[in-house]
């Protein structure tokens, strides 16, 4: 089974997935949840963990490293493969039409990934505008976002967390422990 | 990271410094730290558990720190700890990382009890602690601007050597004499420290001096670090005449200054016994924070970036 954690975004999301796909448990938690960890833990412990997945950003310079660490803890402790999950593609995954993927920057801004392979960030008023839009961001910036002119994909039309990840699963491949990268704001700059 | 049982034995100690890291850029950058963190531990967990020669079969403890320090590494340390702890089925401790530079002289002594005098100083902190009881402190004097080791390496960056300034500026000072280029010794009332009045003049004297020469750079180097260890020191004998104590303890990573170890040795002698833990317990290493946590009650490993005494 695969222990899954997504702390990068406005929203930290957990999973458990068989090896079959099936998603066994998923949780979706606001972000700075207080007691997060015992969550974690009450998720991971005693289970037949297999492998552990975490995102790995762009996201909050604090919350990513949340998700992130104990999910190597728990890999290394338990001698399992860990496999990085770029927070953007999940959220991608989560629609099959093309979508504009989006993640919480801070101050108002937004990381997105467009259906190019286009990613960036900027303030609302600069994304492109071709796409709906999928992502976690805070109330603030998804009022601002729409303002901006920009249509959020309803919560009911997606996958959910844990089933856009067991797809990304099939092909995902394990990272040594110690070469897990996290992608943050500052070093998050646009990829042709 | 290190494993220690509870009698005191350290295993294994392993340190991987950040020095090389940060060297370039003169200082400690927070995001390059905690990025490093996360690439580091999982070597550092097989050489402690390999030079140790245990298995996670064999711990009952999982110690880490909880602050004071840098937001991002807290977050690493503590995170990959609870981690570890949820596959392991063992629990976890959370530790005040200064309470660990004064557990690493009860490593060094092991029948070293409570109550004590710490002179605890490091690049973050100059603090004058009574130690009451295992875990009780009371900080009683500290530094009203930079820490000690601050001041060495900010010294240093003016001296023209590199970072980290503190063991440069110790080699430097060796070749020096301070009687050449006296500085003043800071003085506050109280326990209080400061050191930045002694930095601008030592500004102040490398500009009179236009380009200082090997021998005046030493000098002042000698002086500079005179100035701060007498001062430091001055302040521990006035506690240990306000409150009479059997046992002192000099430690944090400018305890390795050979100046101080030397002149703290001088000044305790014969009034109390004095624990000054060897170089490689008194910078900051994982030993330290296992012993404080055999004493201290178990402590959640919440961070607290500006954790106190
Ligand atoms: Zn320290």
């Amino acid at each position: 089974m695969t222990f899954v954690v997504d702390t990068s975004s406005a929203a930290c999301a957990l999973a458990l997935i068989e090896p079959t796909g099936e998603v066994r448990a998923e949780m979706r938690l606001p972000a700075r949840t207080e007691g997060l960890r015992d969550v974690m833990h009450d998720m991971a412990v005693g289970r037949r963990l297999t492998r552990v997945a975490v995102a790995t950003g762009p996201g909050s310079f604090t919350g990513l490293r949340v998700g992130v660490s104990f999910g190597l803890g728990l890999a290394i402790g338990l001698r399992i493969p860990i496999v990085p999950l770029p927070t953007l593609a999940i959220q991608a995954a989560r629609s099959d039409d093309d979508v504009l993927a989006v993640a919480e920057a801070g101050r108002g801004r937004v990381y997105y990934l467009a259906p190019v392979g286009q990613t960036g960030h900027g303030d609302p008023a600069d994304l492109p505008k071709d796409h709906a839009v999928v992502g976690w961001v805070q109330p603030s910036t998804e009022r601002s976002m729409v303002a901006a002119g920009l249509r959020f994909v309803p919560e009911e039309r997606l996958r959910t967390f844990g089933e856009a990840v067991a797809g990304m699963l099939e092909t995902a491949r394990e990272v040594p422990y110690g070469s897990l990268e996290i992608e943050y704001m500052q070093s998050f700059s646009p990829k042709a | 990271m290190a494993v220690v049982d509870g009698s005191g034995n350290v295993y294994s100690n392993v340190i991987h410094s950040q020095v090389d890291l940060h060297k370039e850029f003169g200082g400690v950058v927070p995001e390059l730290a905690a990025r490093d963190h996360l690439e580091r531990l999982p070597r550092l967990l097989d050489l402690a558990l390999e030079e140790a020669a245990v298995t996670p079969a064999d711990l009952d403890l999982l110690a880490v720190t909880r602050g004071p320090g840098l937001v991002g590494c807290l977050i690493v340390g503590t995170g990959f700890a609870e981690g570890l702890s949820t596959a392991w089925s063992v629990p976890v401790s959370g530790v005040n990382h200064l309470w660990g530079h004064i557990y690493a002289a009860f490593l060094t002594r092991t029948d070293l009890e409570p109550p004590l005098l710490a002179l605890v100083v490091s690049g973050a902190h100059s603090d004058l602690v009574r130690m009451h009881e295992h875990g009780r402190f009371e900080l009683i004097g500290s530094t009203r601007d930079d820490a000690a080791g601050e001041a060495f390496d900010k010294a240093a960056r003016m001296l023209g050597l590199g970072y980290p300034g503190g063991p440069a500026l110790d080699r430097l000072a060796r070749q020096g004499d301070p009687r050449r280029q006296t500085l003043p010794r800071p003085s506050l009332p109280g326990f209080e420290y400061s050191f930045s009045g002694l930095k601008t003049a030592l500004l102040y004297r490398l500009r009179d001096l236009g380009e200082p020469d090997e021998e005046a750079r030493a000098d002042l180097a000698a002086a500079f670090e005179k100035s701060v260890v007498e001062s430091l020191l001055e302040k521990l004998s006035a506690a240990m005449e306000a409150d009479r104590c059997r046992e002192v303890v000099v430690c944090g990573g400018v305890a390795a200054n050979t100046l101080l170890r030397r002149r703290a040795k001088e000044l305790v002698a014969g009034r109390a016994r004095l624990t000054m833990p060897p170089l490689d317990l008194c910078t900051d290493n994982a030993a330290m924070i296992a012993a404080a946590s055999f004493h201290a009650a178990g402590q959640r490993a919440d961070v607290d970036p500006s954790l106190s005494w």
